[in-house]
């Protein structure tokens, strides 16, 4: 399992923080990251849309459906050997990594602590802009090291 | 359990597409999967609903298919990108599976998502499609698609799926 790139997309669809992991990333200028970030933060506005409407019986979940409206988008993409996965804070930030032959689990908690260091390196850094591009040297190197934490377990398993 | 399922060619026009398991407060009737496909624009006050649906779901699939086409990885000895074919796009209330075939037509089911793959059911209904469509000399070409309803297609893909695991829920 090889994890390949990750990005951060604030609530209005700009990129903040892009990066790669592995040399079996494809390489992609800051253009192309710029684009995907906010192609993949409007294809996850019109997933919600697109998908069926919901059948009266599943409507019953008030607790579910309360939420849903705003968060329900895209969540994770399988593509053969490509796996994306995006997480979508009550914030509206988007934090989308993607892999080759991954399980799912380990790149939740991956996601999950890469959102622990977000808030820790890039929130609480009291010249950090919010909504702006996240640099730092803490949190490049706190991301990494959730990543790379992931990938020895997951080879572990397998 | 199956919401509803999509046909497209390689210029998106819409081939076919009908709904199942719909429940029976809906606007388009409680009868939408037994009849609902062919006649596209049947009467219902959710048609124009309906089509801009058709549109945004094809849309997202050609979009998600230029997206995961710059993602994929190199292949480490050719320094390739490696084909990634876009399987399944799982959001919280409902799952899409998309199979491409060679030709570019997309067939495209949506499923709840407790249902993990449909790969090899959507490569079955296009077995399907081939024989009972493409094989069939009483296709005729209307509005830019294809006019199917002369064929057993309809049939058949329900019959098939009615037959799949998790159909209903």
């Amino acid at each position: 399992m090889t994890f390949l790139h990750l990005f951060i997309v604030n609530k209005s669809g700009g990129l903040i923080y892009s990066t790669s992991f592995s040399p079996s990333s494809p390489p992609l200028n800051t253009n192309d990251s710029l684009r995907i970030g906010s192609t993949f933060h409007s294809l996850h506005a019109i997933a919600s849309q697109a998908s069926p409407p919901p059948s009266s019986s599943s409507q019953n979940y008030p607790p579910e459906s309360l939420s849903s409206s705003s968060s329900d988008g895209i969540e994770t993409i399988e593509a053969g050997p490509l796996t994306l996965r995006c997480l979508q804070t009550p914030t509206g930030l988007k934090f989308i990594l993607t892999a080759s032959s991954s399980s799912q689990t380990s790149m939740k908690e991956a996601l999950m602590e890469i959102y622990a260091v977000y808030a820790d390196f890039a929130m609480k850094n009291p010249f950090y802009e919010l909504e702006m591009p996240v640099r730092g040297d803490k949190f490049d190197r706190g991301v990494r090291q959730a990543v790379m934490g992931k990938e020895g377990k997951g080879g572990y398993l397998r | 359990m199956i919401y509803s399922f999509y046909i497209y060619r390689r210029d998106g026009v819409c081939l076919f597409k009908t709904t199942y398991n719909a429940t029976e407060g809906d606007n388009g009737g409680d009868n939408r999967g037994d009849n609902g496909g062919i006649n596209r624009g049947i009467n219902g006050g959710d048609t124009e609903a309906e089509d801009e649906r058709e549109k945004l779901v094809f849309g997202m699939a050609f979009s998600l298919k230029e997206l995961i086409g710059q993602l994929s990885p190199m292949d480490g000895n050719t320094q390739q990108q490696i084909d990634c074919p876009l399987g399944t796009v799982k959001t919280r209330s409902s799952t899409m599976h998309t199979y491409e075939t060679l030709t570019g037509f997309r067939f495209i089911i949506y499923t709840d998502p407790s249902i993990n793959t449909m790969q090899h059911h959507l490569q079955a209904i296009y077995r399907i499609w081939v024989d009972k469509v493409v094989k069939s000399p009483l296709v005729k070409q209307k509005d830019g698609g294809y006019d199917i309803s002369d064929t057993e297609f309809e049939k058949r893909a329900k019959e098939y799926l009615e037959k799949v695991p998790g159909f209903r829920r």
